[in-house]
């Protein structure tokens, strides 16, 4: 008997979707971190030169 | 030798000179170990395309790690030379061993559910990394919540050391316990078990990560040194005030 191979076919179409959210949420964790530091430290270089300007 | 990797000076040469070749070597390595991954890496021939998560996830995991090592040497050092820097570096490289721990966390549950049949398991090697997050969320809550920087870096820094005592049952839980989660296939005696096809962007994933890390790290310290800076620019100007005012 030939066996079922419907399922395993399903989850491998799937297969792509979970690699796609893995590095998709990576690639947003990363960029929310380095324009988090990016920002902050333009926010304080900003400050900082107008409070020596002052 | 401590002393002079522990100087201000020595953080701005750094800065000046690795920050540019160091974002750009990321760059590179990044963008050859996903070349590598989704387009030279063999599929396995169980987890078919899934295992190409194994080239975030792994990289991410060993990250996690090596940054919180390096705070605790951090904290190790603040407490041997008394230098306030080293509590520094240990503060700013906080966020971003967290972020690693989080996407090596996420990623592992990703990679679970099509392989385990499950998003989370209680395993020893999941549990410890979800303790090595609540460590790095404890230090960065813990060492805001005091006003006076030196003493907040300073209990932190008992923190980070007691952590420590974390990295090696992450490393080991695999063999001292039965777990769901696979047995380490690349650090191990008698030398890596994976194909070198995937040995090859797992390593320049690792190195991209590393320099990635690091580059953020630099910035960071500048952001940390700044804040300093302006908090005490920001004091001499109401000492000014209140001298021309009385």
């Amino acid at each position: 008997m030939e066996p079922d191979l419907s399922d395993f076919y399903r989850h491998a179409l799937n297969y792509d979707s979970y690699v796609g959210l893995a590095y998709g949420i990576s690639l947003g964790v990363f960029g929310v971190l380095s324009m988090t530091i990016l920002s902050k430290r333009r926010r304080l270089q900003k400050r900082l030169k107008s409070l020596e300007a002052q | 030798m401590a002393h002079q990797l522990l100087r201000v000076s020595f953080y701005h040469w750094l800065r000046r000179w690795t920050l540019l070749s160091a974002s750009l070597c990321a760059a590179l390595c990044l963008g050859l170990a996903f070349y590598l991954a989704f387009f030279n890496s063999p599929l396995d021939y169980q987890q078919k395309e899934t295992v190409r998560i194994m080239y975030v996830h792994v990289p991410a995991a060993w990250l996690a790690m090596i940054i919180y090592g390096f705070m605790g040497l951090c904290a190790i050092g603040g407490f041997i030379w008394r230098h306030s820097l080293a509590f520094v570096y240990a503060r700013a490289a906080a966020p971003i061993g967290l972020s690693f721990t989080i996407i090596s966390l996420v990623t592992g549950s990703i990679w679970g559910k099509p392989m385990w049949g499950t998003w989370w398991v209680w395993d020893a090697r999941l549990t410890s990394m979800l303790v090595l997050a609540f460590l790095y969320m404890g230090y960065i809550l813990f060492v805001q919540a005091f006003s006076e920087q030196e003493k907040a870096s300073r209990m932190g820094a008992f923190l980070l050391i007691l952590g420590l005592v974390n990295l090696p049952i992450i490393k080991y839980s695999v063999e001292w316990w039965s777990t769901l989660h696979q047995p380490a296939s690349v650090f191990k005696t008698g030398g890596p078990s994976i194909d070198s096809g995937m040995l090859w962007p797992l390593g320049f994933a690792a190195g991209g990560f590393l320099l990635f890390g690091y580059v953020l790290g630099l910035l960071r310290v500048e952001t940390l040194l700044l804040s300093q800076k302006l908090k005490r620019q920001m004091i001499l100007e109401s000492r000014k005030e209140l001298y021309h005012g009385t």
